[in-house]
């Protein structure tokens, strides 16, 4: 039995019921057990379509900035879904007025890919068990499996698996998950790489992008109703899928999520070329602590540290690097 | 004659019939087999302060390397990120963006800005593979026109040692064979009807 | 072209690589390979031992071999009435590809309803696919988002290739399908194939079939689709208007046209485009018909189902399930046809 999933639905209901909110930001199924899809609830009685588990994997405060001024939202968020609540009241994309959180303990996201690597997961069946485990009965017979074995690599290393803002907190508090302490170490892994070689490495993964956006517009950071990619005065770059171009449009990406970014990995996981996107991001949240001591998404009053500075700031000392 | 016989280079990963060709660094050996390349480097100099230095370096004819293409902005502040990241896109060897002293800005707290930003790209894109070296911020004001011919120097001589940075610049339509006459009409592409 | 199914041989998989090295004496050889960790990608192929003929179908429909994702379309030097144009070439060096799925060499045929049926051919397009063969691998797995059966396709289906091969364990077997099929195989050493050959890739091909449901009438399905229909925005709602599904179809071939120029030349290339994108439709002036994913869902939706029946007889989708497994919020076609067709969401 899923406490969770149904103090989510209990929630929802009530907030729905009492005229709280016009709309619950929630998940519910999706077109395969393995898949849940951003629910749109607007009635106390369709609260019943909710669900929890570890398939809710969307960013569901992408839709925020769209929600604007439509009358008071609750969404169902998780750690990183609530910093990236926070990131848009800090930045006015939705009044925090109009905003419930609804938090919820997180434990990870399963990687789908892992789930079955060599199989096609097609007439997979999924069942989750009381303690925590799933068991997967696909073509090649049934296993029993481990959610902490499948998790998502941006969850392995999640810090804030508990929600740090939320009006509303549901589910029993859940431990740190175990490799919070190893944040940044994909970064350490390619900054050891020689200059060079760390050209090649980043010049092979965007070679593929095919500039889809898929990227952009999973993350609740990228709200502009123009992006740069699609001015043509000035022209910043090309339409064309050129490995130059695509250098550039993550590598502006990046830099326009720095000190904005919470790590959600949606990024990485919706890219249908697995380019490892959060690599970037997280390199420059690394530079941002270091530099500001500052963590995206904490504080709905902070003033994002590019927006503001200190005239103790350091200097750039001469020489680049 | 054929659209290949172009060096164009808007399509590394294509050829001209669409087969995908692998492109490493094609202008890089041709560049550092001639002897003759020279680093090109980029300055944002801000109005009131850097590019006012640049002006007395002149006028003292001071001796700086020619190396620098300036671009000269109202304020270090105003230099966006993006111009940075584009300059080694389109394939410059450098970039230097310099301001005025903090405390001297015209504008009162651009260069603040450009302070936090500034190092923020250069670790960016340090960590995608462009040198430190090739980035250089500074600060210089409009009477010290020895120090912009130091700086100059300074990432010039960097920048060499480094080499070419070399990306082919995507809109690059190289030199045409001189022995094609120009037409005067244009030709359909396709057959009319 | 195609003729009546001339017969079939076995190609022994220890055979295979010698057989490509063969092939890549005289042809561009494109084929799936796995480059790092990235997804099963169709590349020109440097050796034999790069290609990858096992697991699911590629991601990345080949497609791109045909209309690629940017494609030079003329070149142009100097100004005014001193400015010389160069068009892009139009031939193309013979090219066989391997181990395509047998969607995706049907949705090729859709392709060509719309370069090659016109009034005015792309003659680029028409110089690529004349002088591509290819060779399908029959699908032993269904991917997940798989659904061809429904749309009249199958995953040993035989259109629009050259080969068929089939995977029995230690060895292919071959149907030849067209003249230049058999020319492919003509200088390899491959026995007859024989009835329990035949036989084994009969089973497999029915195990592979047995594996999908038939989820809808897929050929009725144009007359329901409704323009005011409340499925629309049941599905578009969470849509994020990103390229994924479209830049994956194997039969989606919109494009834009821009010119890159600089001071005394540039160049005009096409590139991919996508009614997803909020910007498809905006007009110079602003307005845009398309306005929200509502409309931009129901586009795609009609077009492939309605609009492309309509105009050449034939579905725009051959149910590969790429869209499927792409979309970031699980968008199903799949889904969106049962509820148009009025079955069970």
């Amino acid at each position: 039995m899923n406490k969770v999933e149904t103090a989510i639905r209990e929630t929802a209901a009530r907030l729905l019921g009492e005229g709280r909110v016009a709309l619950v930001l929630g998940y519910e199924a999706g077109s395969v057990p393995f898949r849940t899809v951003p629910a749109f609830v607007e009635r106390a009685a369709d609260a019943e379509r909710l669900v929890w588990g570890p398939f809710c994997t969307n960013n569901l405060a992408v839709y925020l900035p769209k929600l604007r001024g439509a009358g008071r939202v609750a969404i169902v968020a998780k750690g990183c879904d609530a910093r990236s609540t926070v990131g848009l009241i800090q930045e006015h994309q939705i009044p925090r007025e109009q905003v419930v959180i609804v938090g919820v303990h997180c434990s990870g996201m399963v990687d789908v890919d892992r789930l079955l690597p060599d199989g096609s997961l097609a007439g997979v069946a999924i069942a989750a068990e009381a303690d925590g485990r799933l068991t997967v009965e696909s073509g090649d017979g049934r296993r029993t499996v481990a959610v902490g074995d499948l998790l998502q690599a941006r969850c392995r290393v999640c810090e804030y698996n508990t929600p740090p803002v939320a009006d509303e907190i549901v589910g029993d508090a859940v431990p740190p998950m175990p490799e919070a302490a190893g944040a940044f170490a994909v970064v350490a892994d390619l900054a050891r790489l020689s200059a060079a070689e760390r050209q090649a490495f980043w010049r092979a993964q965007v070679e593929r992008c095919l500039r889809c956006y898929a990227c952009r517009e999973a993350c609740p950071a990228c709200y502009c109703r123009t992006c740069f990619v699609d001015k043509a005065a000035p022209r910043w770059l090309s339409k064309a899928s050129t490995t130059d171009d695509n250098w550039m449009f993550h590598a502006v990406r990046a830099f326009h999520l720095a000190g904005r970014c919470v790590e959600c990995g949606e990024c990485e996981r919706v890219c249908p070329m697995d380019i490892p996107v959060s690599k970037l991001n997280r390199m420059l949240d690394r530079e941002i602590r270091e530099r500001f001591g500052y963590v995206a998404g904490l504080d709905p009053e902070a003033v994002p540290p590019l927006g503001t500075f200190r005239p103790e700031d350091q200097d750039p000392g001469g020489h680049g690097g | 004659m054929d659209i290949g016989d172009w060096d164009l280079v808007i399509c590394p990963e294509f050829g001209p019939t669409g087969e995908a060709v692998s492109q490493t660094h094609p202008t890089i050996s041709a560049k550092v087999a001639q002897t003759t390349w020279e680093p090109v480097i980029v300055a944002f100099l801000c109005n009131w302060c850097s590019y006012a230095g640049a002006d007395l370096a002149g006028s003292s004819r001071l001796s700086y390397p020619a190396n620098v293409r300036v671009v000269r902005v109202p304020c270090s502040g105003r230099v966006n990120p993006m111009f940075v990241i584009q300059c080694f896109k389109r394939g410059f060897d450098g970039v230097l963006i310099a301001g005025c002293h903090p405390g001297d800005c015209h504008y009162a707290k651009g260069n603040y800005y450009a302070r936090r930003r500034m190092p923020l790209v250069q670790e960016l894109l340090g960590y995608l593979g462009v040198e430190p070296g090739r980035i250089r911020f500074d600060w210089v004001s409009a009477s010290e026109s020895g120090r912009f011919a130091e700086v100059v120097s300074e990432v010039t001589e960097a920048v060499r040692k480094l080499g070419p940075y070399g990306r082919p610049s995507p809109i690059a339509v190289a030199m045409l064979p001189t022995d094609i006459a120009p037409v005067t009409e244009i030709e359909p592409v396709h057959e009319q009807g | 072209m195609r003729q009546d199914d001339l017969g079939a041989v076995i190609l022994k998989k220890t055979d295979l690589a010698s057989w490509v090295r063969g092939l890549l004496g005289s042809y561009r050889v494109v084929a799936p390979v796995r480059e790092g960790d990235a997804p099963l990608r169709y590349r020109p192929l440097a050796v034999a031992e790069a290609m990858v003929l096992d697991g699911r179908r590629p991601l990345r429909a080949p497609k791109e071999h045909f209309i690629p994702q940017v494609e030079p379309l003329l070149a142009f030097r100097g100004s005014g009435k001193a400015l010389t144009v160069q068009p892009a070439a139009t031939g193309e060096s013979g090219t066989v590809i391997l181990g395509v799925r047998p969607c995706d060499a049907r949705a090729l045929g859709r392709l060509d309803d719309v370069f090659l049926g016109r009034k005015d051919t792309d003659t680029l397009y028409e110089g690529r696919r004349k002088a591509t063969r290819l060779v399908g691998l029959a699908c032993a797995t269904p991917s997940w988002g798989c659904f061809c059966t429904s749309v009249g396709g199958s995953p040993a289906g035989t259109e629009g290739l050259d080969l068929l091969l089939t995977d029995l364990g230690d060895r292919y077997h071959v149907s030849l399908l067209s003249d230049a099929g058999r020319a492919l195989m003509a200088d390899t050493a491959c026995e007859p194939s024989t009835e329990s050959d035949a036989a084994a890739a009969q089973a497999q091909h029915a195990a592979a079939i047995d594996r999908m449901r038939v989820l809808f009438e897929a050929e009725a399905i144009g007359e329901k689709v409704e323009w005011d229909a409340p499925v629309w925005m049941r599905h578009a709602r969470r849509c994020l208007a990103c390229g994924a599904c479209s830049f994956l179809c194997p039969t989606c071939h919109c494009f834009d046209i821009q010119d890159e120029v600089t001071a005394d030349g540039g160049l005009r290339f096409r590139c991919w485009d996508t009614c997803q994108f909020g910007e498809f439709t905006r007009m110079a002036a602003g307005h845009n018909p398309r306005p929200s994913q509502v409309e931009r869902l129901r586009q795609r939706v009609s077009h492939k189902f309605k609009y492309l029946v309509e105009e050449f007889g034939r579905m725009g989708c051959t149910g590969c399930g790429r869209c499927v497994e792409a979309c970031p919020v699980n968008i199903d076609i799949r889904s969106v046809l049962t509820e148009i067709e009025g079955g069970e969401r």
